[in-house]
């Protein structure tokens, strides 16, 4: 028989949290992005656009698209993806680095007083993700090197928990 | 509780804890917040250690994104009345917050209990992982004001304010 040879999976996630940010919604979806992603072997792009407008998906492209708004926890889509490109969202950037995924962030500049701006900033100093904005996110995506990242070290999990008991005097 | 980011820390930070310690559990959440009230029953029933009882309590919120600030000042006041009638009922030990609006309210409450001798709580501040070089409006409130310990999650911040504990990242 002749059977078409099953391609590799390899999935890009992209997330912009529980409120909207679609300009980077619109810049995944982007024709030129498209063709990025596709020359770097991606095969599936998943995005989860919040409560933004359902965005017109272009026809002619191999990557297959899925959009939806919101899901009770997003750490599927995370496990699955190769890649996923998040917006700056502290809970959103933990979740993609604890599971050990690289992570592009994209900051939202038109979000008032954006304190989210300062992790990003952090996380991308210390090289555990690479932080740009909707403008940049092409040049980036085409120059992005996973081997480039570092491991984002463990939290110190019970260290609150022990500072608690003992003020409290457990 | 307070809206997206910060619940979703507060849960964290709640899912290390002994919950046998700390029985039982009153969680304060805004009346619009269904998230929040949603993400606290899905903590609270999967707790290894779930001894006790725990209720939800909504209270009007302090501020909504986007708010005029002379409605705040309304809303503010409506929340910290609500909250005085919930704490001086319940009397906490200790109230964990870790800085969205809703969090000032029940913290001036417990000041005013202190102050009139009527229970002592104490109040512990976690300011969020997002801040690293400067504190949150309510971080400032909290660390200069409102609460017995402050703790911040990175050492930047830490250095700017020797007050603050310093435990290392916790989320």
């Amino acid at each position: 028989m002749n059977m078409p040879v099953s391609q590799e999976k390899k999935k890009i996630f992209v997330t912009v949290g529980t409120t909207q940010f679609d300009e980077l919604v619109t810049r995944v979806l982007h024709p030129d992005m498209l063709e990025i992603m596709e020359a770097q072997g991606y095969t599936h792009l998943i995005i989860q656009i919040g409560r933004g407008p359902e965005p017109q998906i272009p026809t002619s492209q191999r990557i297959q698209i899925t959009v939806y708004h919101l899901k009770e926890s997003i750490s599927s889509d995370i496990k699955d993806a190769s890649l996923v490109i998040s917006h700056a969202g502290a809970g959103s950037c933990l979740e993609v680095l604890h599971a050990h995924k690289p992570l592009i962030v994209v900051v939202n500049q038109k979000l008032m007083g954006n304190h989210q701006l300062e992790l990003a900033e952090k996380l991308h100093s210390e090289r555990h993700v690479v932080m740009c904005y909707p403008e940049t996110l092409k040049t980036t995506m085409t120059v992005f090197n996973t081997s480039s990242l570092e491991n984002l070290p463990i939290n110190n999990q019970m260290a609150l928990s022990n500072y608690i008991e003992k003020l409290m005097g457990f | 509780m307070g809206s997206g980011g910060h619940t979703g820390e507060m849960v964290r930070l709640l899912s290390t804890l002994d919950f046998r310690h700390f029985s039982p559990r009153l969680y304060l959440v805004a009346r619009t917040d269904d998230m929040s009230a949603k993400r606290v029953q899905q903590l609270e029933s999967s707790h290894i250690s779930t001894a006790g009882l725990f209720q939800t309590v909504s209270i009007s919120r302090s501020r909504e994104v986007h708010q005029s600030w002379i409605t705040t000042i309304v809303s503010f006041l409506q929340s910290t009345l609500e909250c005085l009638r919930i704490l001086f009922y319940y009397q906490p030990d200790l109230i964990l917050c870790n800085g969205p609006g809703t969090c000032v309210p029940p913290c001036i409450i417990a000041l005013l209990l202190r102050v009139l001798w009527i229970k002592r709580s104490t109040v512990i501040f976690i300011e969020s992982i997002c801040r690293v070089n400067t504190l949150s409006l309510t971080g400032k409130l909290m660390v200069c004001f409102l609460a017995d310990r402050s703790i911040v999650q990175w050492p930047e911040l830490h250095a700017k304010y020797p007050q603050t504990v310093f435990l290392g990242r916790l989320v």
